[in-house]
């Protein structure tokens, strides 16, 4: 019995050692592969409001560079599993006793796959593999992301008192898009509006400038109503930084623009002044969450302007339930954008008509209001809803694809958001249609590579 | 397809053709002094391709099947011609800078395949001989569609790659052996192409050509001739490509008819 057990060490101990022998021959001293370095970890996130947390595989995988994971054959006693490794010139082991796996390091001047490729030609190694990364999508550490439905929906309630359950995944696709890229910080999205409180901690330091002010005819644009701060907010607030809610176009500038009152109200005079500023800013977006019912040959043209000075301009189709505003409707240079809510369905109020190109969250929308709103003991974040919270989320999509693929034309930009959405309403409306246009926008489809397979 | 079955009937008649012109011309003594070898061959080769534009790479996997001949000049000097088709796949190559970034997982697009080869012997020292070596193939892929589903229009991409590599270098040939002349090989190797890339959904159109950046590498081949009977002969060989973080591999096969 122990000649035998002997015998089958000695000869497990061969095999091992011309394993390892081959290894060392075969292993080249080029170093690491380069492309399998370690990503950056992402810290896990306390979500104690939500109780819980999501846990999604990434796209590519990913796995640590010093370091795989090993099983010996049942047959292969565990006395010889460690001087194996250690022949192999693996300096740190350690193992997960419960599954017989060991964690093993990738003895220096080895890469990954040359380990991996040495210990497969041990008879006595059932499997070998690396160490893959497992993570969350990248998201945010901002304390209200998970009420940010529109980004990222849960399946939860989306955090209003008494607010049903939302349907899962009925969003924008935005934590995928993020793994693309969070938008680059030359890429300005000009906020036509109240204005914005610059000094808002969740967006100040996104600010490109003071702006414009076009109803007091000065170089501030600070907000005195709320709805810029808003707009602003959801487009493009400062995100990761551990407080507040995160924006669609995280590293994107917005330029506040103020072309309405502090009730809200503004004329199309002021609206021409702000779109011809803001495309001699050279911005690369401009967000008008804000329209009236009549057509005007000036408008038009000022927004022809910005057009045709390579800006993608978004503007809200209106909530009154009924035709589209302008300038949104004028569909040849604008993006027109209705409202869905948290279960991908189009809202009541949207407007709906032939020019509304796509639809985007707006219905109990989280953002920000100016620090002065509720006070000094509320934090300045609200809920609201409307097209104007559907139209920055366009925008901030806007921003990132003009981030990631500078070289595309403005017509480009608009066909890649239209086409890449999602036809939520396809069972009613199959196609493009007046409601939501071609869909609810999808960031990932437009930003991550489409894989190409074999036709069938 | 018509296209396709017209390409492998064409080959087959060159192959016949080939081989019937060469019976000829060596039974009327049009060669003298030369021997003409005609046969079949097959390759298949695992490349690390850089691209132009960043740091991303890809696998290039090509396997190739082609008529090979030979000419065996008195001067020790063997040119060898060959044509068929490859195979040529290129999984993992980004397009980032269509509309919509794609990212080829198609498999492999057939082209066709042309090459020649020429080995001069140098200078023998007991029962080695040493040879200068150069070897050219070149794919030139046909175009393919592939469609682009599940986006708000239909969409279609069309694909065309071509490569070439060329391997120039050294052998050491052991001919102790009548029959049997294994040897080992020291070359460059060098590899460029492109594939171009089309993609047309809706309004939105856009090409990208992927050129392929790769420097010289130097390449460790192994391989061997046998002369199984009086006329029929084989040739295998291996090959390496040692990079960081990988190797590349290669193999190829040649039966020939010696007339």
């Amino acid at each position: 019995m122990t000649q035998n057990r002997v015998k089958k060490t000695l000869a497990g101990l061969t095999i091992t050692s011309a394993c390892v022998l081959t290894f060392l021959i075969g292993t080249r001293t080029f170093g690491f592969d380069g492309r399998h370095k370690r990503e950056p970890a992402c810290s896990e996130l306390k979500l104690r409001e939500l109780g819980r947390s999501v846990t999604l595989g990434s796209k590519t995988a990913k796995y640590a560079s010093n370091r795989v994971l090993v099983k010996f054959r049942p047959a292969f006693s565990v006395r010889n599993i460690r001087p194996t490794l250690q022949a192999y010139g693996s300096a740190k082991v350690t193992s997960i006793p419960q599954l017989g796996i060991y964690k093993v390091q990738v003895p220096a001047q080895a890469s990954v796959k040359e380990f991996l490729a040495a210990l497969k030609r041990n008879p006595d190694v059932e499997y070998a593999e690396p160490d893959y990364q497992a993570r969350i999508q990248i998201t945010p550490n901002d304390e209200y992301f998970w009420r940010q439905y529109a980004l990222f929906n849960s399946g939860t309630d989306i955090g209003i008192p008494g607010s049903p359950a939302a349907k899962a995944r009925a969003d924008i696709k935005a934590t995928g898009a993020w793994e693309m890229t969070k938008g680059e910080s030359n890429v300005t999205i000009a906020v036509l509006d109240t204005g914005v409180d610059m000094n808002h901690p969740d967006i100040k330091n996104k600010i490109a400038s003071h702006g414009k002010d076009f109803i007091n005819n000065d170089d501030d644009a600070t907000d005195d109503h709320w709805h810029g701060t808003y707009v602003a907010g959801i487009a493009a607030a400062e995100t990761n930084n551990s407080q507040g809610i995160a924006g669609v176009a995280w590293n994107c500038k917005v330029l506040p623009v103020k072309v309405a009152d502090k009730e809200g109200m503004g004329f199309y005079s002021t609206l021409i002044e702000g779109f011809v500023w803001a495309a001699d800013q050279n911005v690369q977006v401009i967000n008008l969450s804000m329209g009236g019912e009549e057509a005007s040959n000036s408008l038009r043209s000022a927004v022809k302007y910005a057009y045709d000075k390579n800006v993608v301009i978004v503007v809200s189709a209106g909530n009154e339930g009924n035709y589209v505003l302008y300038p949104a409707a004028y569909d040849d240079y604008c993006l027109a954008v209705a409202a869905t809510n948290y279960n991908d369905e189009v809202t009541t109020w949207s407007n709906a008509g032939p020019q509304v190109d796509v639809a985007a969250p707006g219905d109990n929308i989280l953002s920000l209001v100016p620090t002065w709103y509720f006070g000094p003991n509320s934090p300045p974040y609200a809920f609201a809803s409307g097209t104007s919270m559907a139209a920055p989320h366009v925008a901030g999509f806007a921003a990132l694809i003009k981030s990631f693929k500078p070289w595309l034309t403005v017509p480009q930009v608009m066909n890649v958001i239209r086409y890449s959405s999602d036809d939520v309403n396809a069972d009613k409306f199959p196609g493009k249609d007046d409601h939501i246009g071609y869909g609810r926008i999808n960031m990932e489809r437009a930003l991550v590579p489409y894989k190409l397979k074999s036709s069938k | 397809m018509k296209k396709r079955t017209a390409l492998h009937v064409f080959l087959a008649a060159c192959l016949l053709l080939a081989g019937a012109a060469a019976g000829r011309a060596q039974e009327k003594g049009l060669f003298q002094g030369v021997n003409i070898k005609l046969g079949l061959g097959a390759d298949t080769l695992s490349r690390n391709v850089q691209w132009d534009k960043g740091p991303d790479g890809s696998k290039l996997k090509a396997t190739n099947v082609f008529l090979a001949s030979e000419f065996e000049f008195p001067i020790d000097l063997t040119l060898g011609l060959f044509a068929g088709l490859s195979f040529s796949d290129f999984k993992g190559l980004l397009f980032q800078d269509l509309p919509f970034s794609v990212e080829y997982q198609a498999g492999a697009v057939q082209g066709i395949l042309l090459g020649g080869e020429l080995r001069k012997g140098l200078f023998s020292f007991g029962d080695f001989e040493t040879e200068a070596a150069a070897q050219f193939v070149s794919s030139l892929g046909s175009t393919k569609k592939w469609p682009i589903e599940g986006f708000a229009v239909p969409g279609e991409t069309s694909g065309k790659p071509k490569w070439s590599q060329l391997n120039a270098g050294a052998s050491l040939v052991y001919a102790a052996y009548e029959n049997f002349r294994p040897y080992l090989g020291v070359s460059l190797s060098w590899l460029w192409g492109n594939f171009r890339m089309t993609e047309t959904m809706g309004d939105l159109q856009g090409t990208q050509i992927r050129e392929i950046k790769q420097k010289g590498l130097v390449r460790i081949s192994l391989g061997t001739t046998f002369q199984v009977a009086r006329q029929f002969g084989l040739k295998g060989e291996v090959g390496i490509v040692p990079i960081k973080g990988g190797t590349d591999l290669s193999a190829s096969l040649r039966l020939l008819y010696g007339f």
